[in-house]
């Protein structure tokens, strides 16, 4: 007894290393930078709850998208990548949306639902290919995602729509972008949407991606979310525990396609725009980069870690980009340093989180 | 002795920390002498050989103290690379090759002869070419030197036999100039017989050409044939050393074996019931491709509420038998449980019947590092029998519907969705066939001719198709105008609905109801799962309380140190992680038990506790165990019997107090023909 007391003791001691460990030096240093930015948009002008606004307006709409990470990571496929799949799956039933002139909530739910059920089938293909290619994840899933990507610039050109509000005046093919007004813009932002003076909260956006993060939450605690996750963390614990490895991975596959089906439809409601051909390609390391600043490693990922990953890395761009512009002056500057910063921060976070989690 | 022994080692003594590998050894070696090594896994062989070759985890964990002598000189072997340079040659266990290289290119690796030229000249020798017509024939000589004269010298090590790879390696070490001392790591352990054979005779012709041979192993007849001289070390300690003709295979497997006191690791409660007899495990000809630990074809028998030792020395199998009957690696033959025949290569199946395991690799398959002790502990038991879970429905008590009906409703939910469907594609395809959109089109062609710029086209375009979205009164007159068929609903529902025909009617009324149907189908669906669900009671989470009680009863029972059942198991000591892997396999309450290398790699108190443990669980819930140790002292303290297993079969079964020299010699693979044997 005398020595758990011991014990005890010594842990208290070091509670407050632990703490900053728990926290991680990825996150405080991201952090630090954010608050640092903070102060530098106050210097030059810039109302920081108004970009706080933004930010929170931004991080629901990436939100479930890098939600999508999650299972991918948590099952021991890693970093998905490839989760641009079910965002195009989430991009088709947003334009059969359209096709059929579908309005409002009808409109969402369709696309969410429709979308979701393109993505299990091609989430089951999807997975049943990285199964075979063990070891090798990301990099067949980076590959996986871009060449979707071109396939279906193949695809938009061809695809039977007819309603002339997608399809180009002359010949065949769908425009690249698409104005969500008509069908879903929106909706989730407005819906019980409020202002505390400059800072516009998206209610309806919000709580649909804590809902989300909910669900994820509850099934990681279920008995097939726990199977899952040792199947991710240690499979040769969950082989020896009678746990078919491969049919865990598929399931979180599968999973990381659904979300980021219903991840897309989201963005574009946020976004207020709908973008085919080459727009989808970036998404994938955009949800990546997120959950990595989060404090997730390529192995090892937590709900919490997507909620603050999306919410550090939107505040850094926004803020970012903002301050940059004031500081540089120049109108060509703005794309450049959009750029800079956002590959800036994904690489930071693969290069910090990547090298620790491969012991 | 002087300058006549080529290697002495002079009372070497080498400590980890607290724990002493090495204790006062001394030996020599003479020119062209084979000297064999003798001892169990642990017994100190590697680490007299890391010593020799100067192995960085020697200087790097404080040195040694003693003296090695070679040629009479007195030397600090300080890494391998000056091993080589003072003559010392080492043929590896695993195999040093490169296996995209050729032979020549591998023997002469590192110590190529090359050619000057003209680059080399001015950038330096690492740029020299290579002389491969002498760096060939050095190759044949060495190859030949070991016997090999039809293996051709350019042929890739890739797909060669792994007795060639052996043999290739050795010429290697033969090859190096001025070498005096060759050391053997157990070469013959993946060699057949005959490469064997021809092993020893190489070995006896490098001899006679004045090297010196250390020849570690395990195997007490090759010693006997081809060695000179014997040592034996047991515990770190010098048991002894032999001239080959002035001892026996009896005397050796006991010296090798030699009982360390007579006392007990742990206190042995006697049982309150003798055993019934009855068999609880029959393992018939079980074969398991274990890379490293194969099994070929053992057989034994446990009896209920024993416990059954197997030893043996490492990778001769006795870790296969538990992985191979458990499922985790390929295994094949007959196994019965209770009389009943168990499926092999189906862990999940095994688990159920009530069979768990300890494994081996704590860290790396007996536990979840980066989670909680407590997730740790019921994961098992959570997955294999659905405990330590509760509902997230609520739970309904009745038959589950029949399957008429619950086909009946997944059809009706497919039909609905399908008509929702078709409601709306008929919306829409009637929609873009309209006279409206047609005239649109029409007159946004003579626009472009005019115009002539595509950009502005395609933006009139979309605006004027989001104008046609929404059914204006322009759009229908414009229908009427041009007195096209109407087929569209919305055009439909512009028309009195007497003017309508039946086939238009119903049209209508899919495109009109589409959603509704859309919706009706898809909650059809949803209800029907969770009411499926509802009655499996299939949808859980995990019990926190349930949980948390069973850690703490844990914790307090098994002595875990921790700071609380939240703790990371990684952050856990080697033997309080070993403590958490009990818990788990106890909490999957199993009626047979099979333990492997419980006590590996953790501290005397510790391993007291684990081993007390595991009889306790034997004298009290009357569990069969079966458990596998390197250490015999250990076996011999808690086992009722103890199989010896070697090259894959179990060579004898033993009473714990068995004589040395049989345990010793069933080690080295013969099957003892005196009594003992059970």
């Amino acid at each position: 007894m005398t020595q758990d007391a011991a014990e005890n003791k010594s842990s208290i001691g070091s509670s407050v290393k632990k703490a900053l460990a728990k926290a991680g030096i990825t996150r405080l240093i991201i952090f630090t930078f954010f608050i640092v930015l903070c102060i530098m948009a106050d210097a030059a002008g810039i109302s920081v709850p108004s970009m706080l606004g933004f930010t929170v307006k931004r991080a629901g709409m990436y939100g479930v998208m890098a939600l999508a990470m999650l299972p991918a990571i948590q099952c021991g496929i890693g970093l998905n990548l490839g989760m641009t799949l079910g965002v195009l799956a989430g991009l088709v039933s947003t334009l059969l949306c359209i096709e059929y002139g579908l309005t409002g909530w009808p409109a969402f739910l369709f696309s969410a639902i429709l979308g979701s059920v393109i993505a299990l089938p091609v989430g089951y293909l999807y997975g049943k290919l990285l199964n075979k290619l063990k070891g090798s994840e990301m990099t067949v899933s980076t590959y996986v995602g871009f060449s979707i990507v071109s396939l279906l610039c193949v695809g938009w050109m061809l695809f039977p729509f007819k309603n002339n509000a997608l399809t180009y005046a002359l010949g065949p093919g769908l425009r690249p972008t698409h104005n969500m007004n008509t069908s879903y813009g929106a909706l989730l932002n407005n819906f019980m949407a409020f202002r505390i003076g400059k800072m516009t909260i998206p209610t309806g956006m919000v709580a649909f991606f804590l809902l989300c993060c909910f669900g994820m939450w509850l099934f990681s605690r279920s008995k097939t979310g726990t199977a899952m996750i040792a199947a991710g963390s240690n499979p040769r614990f969950a082989e020896a525990a009678g746990i078919n490895v491969d049919q865990m991975r598929m399931i979180g596959t599968i999973l990381s396609t659904v979300i980021a089906a219903v991840g897309i439809v989201v963005y574009q409601q946020g976004y207020g725009f709908l973008q085919l051909y080459q727009a989808p390609r970036q998404m994938g390391f955009i949800a990546a980069s997120a959950i990595l600043i989060g404090g997730a490693s390529v192995t090892k990922a937590k709900v919490s870690h997507v909620i603050i990953g999306v919410t550090l890395f939107q505040g850094l761009l926004t803020l970012g980009i903002q301050v940059a512009n004031k500081y540089v002056p120049g109108g060509g500057m703005a794309e450049a340093f959009r750029i800079i910063i956002s590959n800036g921060i994904i690489l930071y976070a693969l290069a910090t989180s990547g090298g620790a989690s491969r012991e | 002795m002087g300058a006549e022994c080529v290697l002495e080692f002079k009372n070497i003594t080498k400590r980890y920390g607290t724990n002493t590998v090495l204790h006062d050894v001394s030996l020599s070696v003479k020119p062209g002498e084979i000297h064999a090594l003798l001892g169990e896994n642990g017994a100190g062989k590697s680490t007299l050989m890391n010593v020799l070759f100067g192995m960085p985890v020697i200087h790097e964990s404080g040195g040694f103290s003693g003296e090695v002598f070679i040629d009479g000189n007195s030397v600090v072997v300080m890494s391998p690379h000056d091993a080589m340079a003072k003559g010392i040659g080492m043929v590896h266990q695993e195999f040093m090759l490169i296996p995209g290289f050729s032979i020549t290119e591998n023997i002469k690796l590192n110590r190529e002869i090359t050619h000057r030229n003209p680059v080399s000249a001015v950038l330096g020798d690492n740029l020299e070419l290579m002389d491969m017509p002498a760096m060939r024939r050095d190759a044949r000589k060495a190859l030949d030197s070991v016997g090999m004269k039809s293996l051709d010298e350019l042929a890739l090590v890739k797909g060669l036999p792994v007795g060639y790879m052996q043999f290739v390696e050795i010429a290697r070490e033969i090859d190096k100039t001025g070498i005096k001392i060759l050391v053997f790591d157990e070469p013959t352990a993946v060699l057949t017989e005959s490469e064997a054979k021809l092993l020893m005779e190489v070995m006896r012709s490098i001899a006679e050409s004045g090297i010196a041979i250390i020849f570690i192993t395990h195997r007490l007849d090759e010693v006997l044939t081809v060695a000179d001289t014997v040592t034996v070390l047991r515990d770190g300690k010098l048991a002894a050393t032999r001239q080959v003709q002035e001892t026996s295979l009896i005397e050796l497997a006991s010296l090798m074996i030699g009982r360390t006191g007579s006392e007990s690791v742990v206190d042995l409660p006697p049982r309150e019931e003798a055993l019934t007899g009855k068999i609880a495990l029959k393992a018939n000809d079980l074969f398991v491709e274990m890379p490293g630990e194969m099994v070929k074809g053992a057989s034994f028998e446990v009896r209920e509420g024993e416990i059954f030792g197997i030893g043996g020395l490492a990778g001769q199998g006795k870790v296969g038998i538990p992985n191979g009957i458990l499922g985790t690696f390929p295994a094949s033959g007959q196994v019965e449980l209770f009389g009943e025949p168990l499926p092999l290569n189906d862990v999940r199946a095994t688990l159920s019947k009530g069979v768990a395991m300890l494994s081996e690799d704590r860290r790396g398959v007996g536990l979840l590092l980066d989670q909680s002790i407590e997730d740790n502990i019921v994961f098992s038991a959570m997955q294999v029998h659905r405990r330590f879970l509760k509902g997230l429905l609520p739970r309904v008590k009745a038959a589950p519907p029949g399957k008429v009906l619950r086909s009946a409703v997944w059809a009706l939910s497919v039909v609905l969705v399908l008509a929702g469907f078709f409601g709306l594609t008929r919306y829409q395809l009637a929609f873009n066939r309209s006279a409206a959109v047609k005239a649109y089109i029409a007159f946004q062609k003579q626009a472009t001719a005019v115009v002539g710029e595509a950009d502005i086209i395609i933006e009139d375009t979309a605006s004027s198709a989001d104008d046609v979205v929404l059914p204006s009164g322009g759009a229908a007159a414009a229908l009427e105008e041009e007195e096209a068929e109407p087929v569209v609903s919305v055009f439909l529902s512009e028309k009195a609905a007497d003017t309508l025909t039946p086939g238009e009617k119903i049209l209508l009324f899919f495109a009109n109801s589409a959603w509704a149907f859309l919706a009706a189908g898809l909650l059809l669906a949803a209800a029907m799962y969770a009411y499926q669900c509802m009655i499996k009671g299939s949808v859980t989470l995990k019990d926190t309380s349930g949980i948390r009680a069973l850690s703490k009863q844990m914790i307090h029972d098994l002595d875990i140190r921790c700071t609380g059942s939240g703790q990371l198991v990684g952050t856990l000591s080697g033997g309080n992680q070993q403590k958490v892997c009990i818990a788990r396999v106890l909490a999957l309450t199993p009626k047979f038990l099979f333990v492997s290398e419980p006590t590996r790699g953790i501290d005397i108190g510790a391993k007291r506790l684990v081993l007390e443990t595991l009889v306790r669980l034997n004298r009290e819930q009357k569990l069969t165990i079966v458990m596998v140790s390197s250490e015999l002292l250990e076996l011999r303290s808690i086992c009722d019997r103890i199989a010896i297993v070697a090259g894959g079969k179990v060579a004898g079964v033993f009473e714990p107090n068995a004589n040395d020299a049989d345990i010793g010699l069933a080690m080295s693979g013969i099957t003892p023909e005196r009594s003992g044997a059970v």
